[in-house]
């Protein structure tokens, strides 16, 4: 009798814990026509789309640049850390977009870089006498 | 008894109609002053039955949740994203309450959070690198010497020429000099010697990977080799020819990516390899495009993509002709974005290659193909082709040594997330996780209380429990407004309620058998009646949705060497989702196919 007690308080807590649980799974599990049309339904057509698509972007730069600094990643892997994190937004060639200099510099602001000390620093020392350094100042400063 | 049934009956319905306004009631959130948003998201069946928690900054939603590989990772969506799938298609009410911020607080918030989201990709970007350089190291001992290189697999290798491709070749050698090209493959050449003879760490094999990749690009391009024929997403069905000023704004793309492939080829990016050849092709493109006056793109799917079979429900019910109309519309509105965009058409271009990709396969499926590829995250032509490492000469122990290391840094990679990312009911959930996460952006307790008035402690009680940590989170912050949004299924019912004749309204909607507004779901588990707007009759409503889920159930032994016992399954959480009903508590909402909600968007 004690154990069927203890089995019927067991199961209480269990569900009542079940009930109590949150968290939600990644909606693209699901079938093949769901994860494709939920995939278009969300945000297609709509004209803002690319501007929230840069603007993630740089925010994630400004966040890597700052990665970079303070945590003394090497020069390549900083750089094919951006590689990726552009990818994932739909820009291939990041050196050919101005918004990853300006967010490179704001990241470089934020890390507490001195500006006097950017140049020297290792990937910035090799584009301090490019177009881009106008930019990455233009961040900095920002 | 009978006057009982009846009283309760007409409270509960005067209940009902006090509801609809009480629930549509929405108190705007001043969208120009920057705040940090508490979001409850109200249970449902499934996944979420103690509902879910997230947090808005802005148009952007951060949360955690689970991943299909059994990963617990914090998750940014666009706000849109989240309405549409936990309001629309999981038709959960949403429930959000404001702390408004200062500038410098809200921009710290985000960063502390892109920064969370960014250190967990790249640990998992890392294990999956160091997993392929693994496999690639076992087929090198185990005799296979090839390597599969992202991106190789757009071109057609077989030594044909494209003249797109020999005029490209020709741009680049009037803009880099005529030894430019043949330089290039020499130094890269060098390196992967260098690496290929001190094969002996991670970085040398991706060095090697990365500078193999450059060869064969720099091969391709001095080749003039063609696009693979498959590469491509041909003219769909029902699009138009270029206009003259898609066609001006197409040369100005292409000129573009003519610049990019100069700028990649200078360039000293350790990783521009992959980069060319996604430029290359797209330049190859986009001159088709403009030969044929029609619109040409690269296929998206990566080989990662999955291949979903198609069932029979999905073609009988009409579903993928309803879906592929909307991919239409999308393809439309992409194309538009994408010709009109004047700062980033690169980032435009990459949305309209994965739409018309999208399309693509969907158009495959009506016209027989028993699977679709599904890939989400954002998608990026980059088909794998692989490439014979006939020239080297690899020593079988230092490929060992190789293996045995890369063997222990995916089990250390492994272990680290599975100890980092795992889910657990009381300690690590949404709310736990989020509660951490906002805390950690601040340096102590005290700062926290400086920068948002006061601090979210833990604490042993029932916090973990995402409708508790909301609750607390507006007492901590004294959040007394708050903005609701009504699941998609209270929300056209208000709109019924105002149109009919309420009474009507009810009976006819209070039940799943003829509710114009719901159409039953395998996924919602069988049941009769809507409870989640029915509080005084939860309970007798919750009796008779059991006693239908049990009924269910034991006619599913009848089916059980059919369906190998799903009907008994589905009877039997039936059974489980009924019981909270009886003691007045709802979990069961009912939920909608994404074709049945595309049709009308959630307002915004």
């Amino acid at each position: 009798m004690r154990f069927l007690i203890l089995i019927r308080n067991l199961l209480f807590v269990t569900a009542t814990l079940a009930l109590l649980a949150g968290c939600s799974i990644s909606y693209s599990s699901g079938k093949s026509s769901d994860s494709v049309t939920s995939s278009v339904s969300s945000g297609g057509g709509d004209s803002a789309k690319v501007d929230k698509e840069i603007n993630n972007y740089t925010e994630e730069v400004v966040v890597v640049t700052d990665f970079y600094v303070s945590r003394t990643e090497n020069s390549e892997e900083f750089q094919r850390h951006i590689s990726d994190i552009a990818g994932n937004h739909g820009i291939a060639d990041w050196e050919n977009e101005d918004a990853t200099f300006v967010a490179m510099g704001k990241g470089l602001k934020r890390a507490g870089v001195d500006e006097k000390n950017i140049a020297s620093l290792p990937y910035f020392a090799s584009i301090a006498k490019s177009p881009k350094y106008a930019l990455l100042l233009k961040g900095y400063q920002k | 008894m009978r006057n009982f049934f009846l009283t309760v009956c007409i409270v509960s319905w005067v209940c009902l109609f006090r509801a609809g306004p009480v629930l549509s009631e929405v108190v705007s959130v001043a969208e120009s002053s920057p705040s940090l948003d508490f979001i409850y998201v109200n249970a449902n069946i499934g996944e979420a039955a103690g509902g879910h928690t997230a947090l808005r900054l802005g148009e952007t939603v951060f949360h955690y949740q689970f991943q299909q590989n059994g990963n617990f990772l914090l998750v940014r969506e666009s706000w849109s994203r989240f309405r549409f799938v936990y309001n629309e298609l999981c038709n959960r009410s949403i429930f959000i309450s404001s702390l408004p911020l200062a500038p410098p607080i809200y921009e710290k918030l985000r960063y502390h959070f892109i920064a969370i989201l960014l250190a967990q990709e790249q640990t998992l970007r890392r294990l999956e690198e160091s997993e392929t350089q693994l496999k690639f190291i076992e087929n090198l001992r185990a005799g296979q010497k090839t390597l599969a290189l992202p991106g190789l697999g757009l071109f057609d290798r077989s030594g044909s020429k494209d003249p797109h491709a020999v005029s490209l070749r020709h741009e680049v050698e009037e803009a880099l000099g005529n030894n430019f090209l043949a330089q290039e493959k020499e130094q890269a050449g060098l390196k992967i010697a260098l690496f290929a003879v001190s094969f002996d760490s991670e970085a040398a094999v991706n060095g090697f990977s990365e500078q193999l990749t450059l060869q064969e690009t720099l091969h391709i391009l001095s080749a003039g080799s063609p696009l693979a024929q498959t590469a491509l997403i041909l003219p769909l069905e029902n699009e138009a020819v270029l206009t003259l000023a898609e066609r001006e704004s197409l040369q100005h793309f292409k000129s573009r990516l003519r610049i990019s492939i100069i700028g990649l080829l200078r360039s000293n990016r350790p990783d521009r390899g992959a980069a060319l050849l996604l430029q290359m092709a797209r330049y190859q493109t986009v001159q088709r495009s403009l030969a044929a006056n029609r619109l040409l793109s690269l296929d998206p799917f990566s080989d990662r993509a999955l291949s979903k079979p198609v069932t029979e429900a999905d073609i009988s019910s009409g579903m993928l002709q309803q879906v592929q109309s909307q991919l239409l519309n999308e393809v439309a509105a992409q194309r538009h974005i994408f010709f009109n965009e004047i700062d980033h058409p690169e980032v435009a271009y990459s949305f309209l290659e994965t739409s018309r990709g999208r399309l693509s396969e969907l158009e495959k499926v009506v016209q027989g193909a028993g699977t679709l590829r599904v890939e989400t995250g954002p998608m990026s032509p980059s088909r794998n082709a692989a490439v014979a490492l006939t020239g080297f000469d690899f020593v079988l122990e230092q490929l060992q040594a190789t293996a045995a290391t890369l063997k222990g840094l995916v089990a250390a990679q492994q272990e680290r997330i599975k100890k980092e990312y795992h889910y657990n009911l009381v300690t690590y959930n949404c709310a736990t996780e989020l509660m951490h996460s906002l805390n950690t952006t601040f340096a102590d307790p005290a700062a926290e209380r400086r920068a948002l008035g006061a601090c979210l402690e833990p604490e042993p009680g029932l916090s973990f429990a995402p409708f508790i940590f909301y609750d607390r989170a507006r007492t901590t912050f004294k959040l007394d407004r708050q903005e609701i949004l009504p699941s998609r299924r209270l929300r056209k019912l208000h709109s019924l309620y105002e149109d009919e004749n309420s009474l009507k309204v009810w009976f006819r909607e209070a039940n799943t058998l003829s509710s114009t507004i719901y159409e039953p779901r395998t996924a919602d588990t069988p049941f009769l009646f809507f409870t989640d707007d029915a509080r005084l009759l939860r309970p007798l409503e919750g009796a008779t949705n059991l006693c239908y889920a049990a009924l269910h159930g034991l006619s599913g032994i009848l089916s059980l060497p059919f369906d190998g016992g799903e009907r008994v399954h589905q009877g039997v959480q039936g059974i489980f989702y009924s019981l909270p009903e009886l003691f007045f508590w709802n979990i069961r909402k009912g939920t909608y196919g994404p074709a049945a909600v595309s049709s009308s968007r959630a307002a915004p």
